[in-house]
């Protein structure tokens, strides 16, 4: 009898049906026998055949249905049909003894009880699973991901480096450059690469594609003619991506003065998803001689951080009209912060205003190019 | 040119005891020193020892000296200028934590104590990086929608700091996913993933389970879609930590209060107390994940302003049981020996 072995689904299932059954107020008939309660020698064999054939006419009508439990008690449930579920339960009671109790209960007026036999069945140590779903996982998911890995393998990020530079500009006073900021254009990739997948449809596979290309990224900058003759920079780098054997390759070209002029900027989501990973990344770069940078892709992200979290560090705040409300949450040393997407001269104002000087925005790149 | 002493690379021949080819070393040094980059957990993960050992490299390269790796996982500088070997040391420190600092000796003076050392240790080669293995990734899904319901879920009871019973909590079985995942199961992205897809997947199930019963009753809840309304307080989805990093936790809250439910962040482990405020996380419940490091001033400190109610603390031992009683906080699961 392939309806009475226990299923663990069936647990669910049914607590699926009574929740739907009260949400609907539609009248369901159960019987609930306590099969976990005999025996067990009365559980196989005849026993179990003469189960089977009480409770063949409760389950002929369409929408009636056996659900095995984890714990082998059985519950049927069926629409109302009047004597046959009574009739049933008289003789079950009679041939499986009255320890084994056959309770005849209604839905939804007994909703809570059949949910607490659900609870007993599942006891603690049993799983209560459920039905398998198939999941919307927009156009990327792993197959996506690993085609792109391979593909960035041998890519060149060249064409999609995006170089600004961040400036130091006091009121009042001249324009100072302080470093340029490389980072990988995402959209023009995206567009050149992922031929329209969405890598926000799964943002776990999104943050290891990520790594994929900083390590493409990492390996063309650690090409030692490229990297002799480079001035101060800043990258935006995962936590994660300094656990990979391109950054051991570019760490070992960069003298310990080109280090000291290299800023990282570590994303605060990384240090969410992994807090000690983060916090051994950010040690690695202060020991290496880096300057370490937190950036934030929010502004709302500045009221999680503690008091203490930003140390010795730089704060990457990305300009939007959220941020005003937020000011009160700057760091008391604004020299730690640099402002980006500074692209009007009122971002500018409202900087000064906050006491910050560093900036990097369309406004530093014209006034750049304008050298 | 690399200065890292190797052993043999092929798995078949004998590795070279470390004490022997010191001992001859040895008499020829004199005002040099060595450092000792011991095999703790934290360096396990990843190629945190490879990273580690660059502060020992560059010493070599600054300080002379040579780099030996042991079988039991250890790095030795040997040979390098006391100055230079003493930043090497602090930079360990610094990078570990000083409770795991690195032990430097000084040679000739401490030689007994590093043949001591050296005594059980022998040569072996770096670990060969594993190739990615891409087929693995592309059939992720197959193979997580393979893991069978029953297999992936713990059940857990919640207790209040009396030890009254409170609920329970249904979580996700990381050992399983782990399993199902490797060799992937170092990618911290790719678990979340699996988390992410198997609490999608069980929603159905879940949901109703939990929208249904009395007590608290915790499930885990992927990050778009909404489990089925509730009347009944008490059902709360929890959500990991990185996903407070991601858009939309605040309004997926504001959608599941509408239908009843509470969200609980859990994963919140003694780094992240000590870098974040734990009231401004947008969730009802926060779930502590418990290590010695927890009872330190800094997390302990991050704890003040939150109500105990709040808390609940996961993965205790005795120690962690008993640090919860003084703060007044419950605890999930059954408690470990």
């Amino acid at each position: 009898m392939s309806g009475t072995t226990p299923r663990h689904g069936d647990a669910l299932a049914l607590a699926h049906l009574v929740r739907d059954a009260v949400a609907a107020g539609a009248e369901r008939e159960a019987l609930h026998l306590r099969l976990s309660r005999l025996a067990p020698q009365l559980r196989f064999g005849h026993h179990q055949r003469l189960v089977e054939e009480a409770l063949a006419p409760v389950l002929r009508p369409a929408r009636s249905r056996l659900f095995s439990l984890p714990n082998g008690d059985l519950v049927a449930v069926s629409p109302p049909q009047g004597e046959h579920l009574q009739e049933a339960q008289r003789v079950l009671s009679t041939l499986l003894g009255g320890g084994a109790g056959a309770a005849l209960l209604a839905l939804p007026r007994d909703a809570v009880a059949l949910m607490s036999a659900v609870e007993d069945a599942l006891g603690l140590g049993a799983w209560p699973p459920a039905s398998v779903e198939a999941m919307p996982e927009g156009f990327f998911g792993p197959e996506a991901l690993a085609g792109l890995e391979r593909a960035l393998q041998g890519a060149s990020l060249a064409c999609f480096l995006r170089r600004s530079p961040v400036c130091r500009l006091d009121p009042g006073g001249e324009a100072g450059f302080a470093w340029e900021e490389w980072r990988l254009a995402w959209p023009e990739l995206r567009a050149a690469l992922f031929d329209g997948a969405d890598p926000a449809a799964a943002p776990w596979l999104a943050r290891r594609l990520r790594r994929a290309a900083e390590r493409r990224l990492l390996a063309e900058l650690a090409a030692p003619a490229e990297a002799r003759h480079r001035g101060p920079i800043g990258l935006s780098l995962a936590a994660g991506t300094l656990e990979e054997e391109a950054f051991l390759r570019f760490d070992a070209v960069l003298s310990a003065g080109q280090r000291a002029r290299t800023v990282v900027a570590l994303p605060v989501e990384d240090l969410l998803a992994d807090a000690e990973g983060f916090g051994f990344a950010r040690a690695l770069l202060r020991v290496r001689g880096y300057r370490v940078a937190l950036d934030l892709a929010e502004p709302a992200q500045l009221a999680l951080l503690s008091a203490e979290a930003l140390g010795e560090d730089l704060l990457r705040l990305r300009w939007s009209p959220a941020l005003p409300a937020e000011a009160a949450l700057l760091p008391p040393r604004r020299e730690q912060v640099v402002l980006t997407g500074a692209d009007r001269a009122a971002v500018i104002g409202w900087g000064w205003e906050q006491g910050i000087t560093l900036f990097e925005g369309r406004l530093l790149t014209l006034l750049r190019e304008g050298e | 040119m690399s200065v890292m002493r190797d052993g043999p690379a092929s798995p078949g021949r004998k590795p070279a005891a470390l004490a022997p080819e010191l001992r001859a070393m040895l008499p020829r040094l004199s005002g040099v020193a060595a450092v000792l980059l011991p095999e703790i957990p934290a360096l396990r993960l990843g190629r945190r020892r490879r990273l580690a050992e660059t502060l020992l490299e560059d010493a070599a390269r600054i300080g002379g000296g040579a780099l030996y790796r042991t079988g039991s996982g250890q790095t030795l500088l040997c040979g390098a200028a006391p100055a230079v070997a003493e930043r090497a040391a602090a930079g360990l420190a610094r990078l570990l934590g000083t409770a795991l600092a690195a032990t430097l000796w000084r040679l000739p003076e401490d030689a007994a104590e590093l043949l001591a050392w050296a005594a059980p240790e022998a040569v072996a080669a770096r670990p060969a990086e594993p190739a990615t293995d891409w087929s693995a990734v592309a059939e992720l899904t197959a193979r997580l929608d393979a893991v069978q319901a029953e297999r992936a879920l713990k059940a857990e009871p919640i207790l209040g700091p009396d030890g009254a019973g409170l609920g329970r909590r249904i979580r996700l079985d990381r050992a399983t996913l782990a399993e199902a995942l490797a060799p992937l199961d170092r990618d911290r992205d790719l678990l979340a993933h699996a988390e992410e897809r198997l609490a999608s997947r069980l929603l159905p199930g879940l949901g109703a389970w939990a929208a249904a019963g009395a007590g608290l009753r915790l499930v885990p809840l992927p990050a778009r879609r909404l489990p089925p309304a509730t009347q009944s307080p008490g059902a709360v989805g929890v959500v990991p930590l990185g996903l407070v990093g991601q858009a939309g936790l605040a309004a997926q809250r504001a959608r599941l209060a509408g239908l009843g439910w509470q969200i609980a962040i859990a994963g919140i482990g003694a780094a992240a107390l000590g870098v974040l405020r734990p009231l401004a996380l947008p969730a009802d419940l926060l779930l502590l994940r418990w290590s010695g490091e927890m009872a330190e001033r800094a997390a302990v400190a991050a704890l003040r302003a939150v109500p105990p109610a709040r808390l609940l603390l996961t993965g205790a031992d005795a120690e962690g049981r008993d640090w919860a009683r003084r703060l007044g906080i419950g605890l999930v699961g059954e408690v470990a020996a």
